[in-house]
């Protein structure tokens, strides 16, 4: 009985470590800066859902008009240049000690299946842009006998 | 105040505080960025932190001093609890429990939980609703008053959902305040709306305004903590917030 607790004891130290040790490399090799000092860019914040035969995908834009939106479609990828209407600087910011100015958004999403690009579609309101797609494969309706 | 695994440091002493308000990273970082603004608006003054080896291994720095990221501001009327990292799983529980047992070391009379709750139709919402959740019945008055809907059927998950299981068990008065909110992007709207509630349920006058003119920029700076909050949250199994609850009859 005791040399079982022992077991569960040193079993569960092993999964603890090895949760760490799963979040420490999806730290290191998943994290990428949401910025790009050479380029001038941000990230934006984006987020891409599935809805029957389309894809959405959403990105957040403040300090963005539509006028200043550049979006690629292809049919596995979606690319979003945006120009910032004013320039954002990170002064004293972390390691950068220096005025650091950023001036449009840039974002590549790889899309989960392939869709047709001619049947793009995107909307821009708030600062947030939505664009719909249609997929390649669309669902076919089964009938029931 | 401390426990083995956490502790709440006092960096000045206030013996009874009146009311307390806590916003944490979370759904649209509406608790946060509105308890931010209020602790702003009101100069709240900084009164302690929270330290713990269960708290990621952060510190923030500002204009040249380091800081913890949890910490509380306030005065002898009203303290604020807010976060600048996301909480994990591991700290949660010891966290929640050691600050309602601080709370109620204060004497405090209305503990107010901020967060926000996902709405799938943000984009078309221009004054986003607020929904209350209470451990005392006679505080529904204090909801109307305020013209705050009561939450009547629904899942909670997160930070605010342990601090208000907390209070039940130790008797504190809780009122959880949820914002409708934009489900992955930072929403000062929705703070706002929550902000503005407080007001009358506190009789303070925090204006908005600023809040409203601010919001792009908030939204810009907020992006790489909002989507480590995205992160932590999927862990928390939060999506159940978007379940229907099990009814019958």
């Amino acid at each position: 009985m005791r040399k079982r607790r022992l077991i569960d004891i040193i079993q569960s130290s092993i999964e603890n470590l090895e949760e760490e040790i799963d979040q420490a490399i999806e730290e290191v090799f998943e994290w990428r800066p949401m910025w790009d000092v050479q380029k001038g860019t941000l990230e934006p914040l984006a987020n891409v859902s599935e809805e029957n035969n389309k894809i959405i995908v959403s990105f957040d834009l403040p300090y963005v008009t539509k006028e200043n939106i550049e979006l690629n479609v292809s049919e596995n990828s979606l690319e979003v240049e945006a120009e910032l209407n004013r320039c954002i600087k990170y002064e004293g910011w972390g390691t950068v000690q220096r005025e650091c100015d950023f001036k449009s958004f840039h974002k590549f999403v790889k899309l989960p299946e392939k869709i047709v690009p001619e049947k793009a579609k995107a909307s821009f309101k708030d600062g947030l842009l939505t664009v719909e797609l249609q997929k390649k494969e669309a669902k076919k309706r089964l009938k029931i006998d | 105040m401390s426990s083995d695994e956490l502790q709440i440091i006092e960096t000045k002493k206030i013996s009874n505080i009146k009311n307390c308000i806590i916003g944490m990273p979370d759904t649209g970082l509406t608790g946060m960025i509105g308890v931010t603004h209020l602790i702003s608006s009101l100069s709240l003054d900084e009164i302690g932190y929270i330290d713990s080896n269960l708290l990621p291994p952060v510190i923030v720095v500002h204009k040249g001093i380091p800081k913890q990221p949890i910490r509380i501001f306030g005065n002898k009327d009203l303290a604020a609890i807010t976060s600048e990292t996301p909480l994990n799983m591991t700290s949660m529980y010891p966290l929640t429990k050691s600050i309602v047992n601080w709370v109620k070391s204060k004497g405090v009379e209305l503990l107010i939980s901020t967060s926000g709750i996902a709405v799938q139709n943000r984009m078309e919402i221009k004054n986003p609703l607020v929904y209350g959740v209470t451990t005392f019945d006679n505080n529904k008055k204090l909801l109307d008053k305020a013209e705050i809907k009561l939450l009547e059927e629904g899942f909670m998950v997160g930070p605010h959902a342990l601090i208000l299981k907390e209070c039940i068990a130790k008797k504190v008065n809780n009122l959880t305040l949820l914002a409708q909110s934009h489900p992955q992007y930072p929403d000062p709207g929705a703070a706002a709306a929550t902000v503005n509630s407080i007001n009358k349920l506190l009789d303070l006058n925090v204006d908005v305004n600023k809040l409203l003119e601010q919001a792009e920029e908030i939204r810009l700076k907020t992006r790489e903590l909002m989507q480590r909050t995205a992160k932590s949250l999927k862990g928390m199994e939060k999506v159940q917030e978007q379940e229907l609850p099990v009814m019958y009859g």
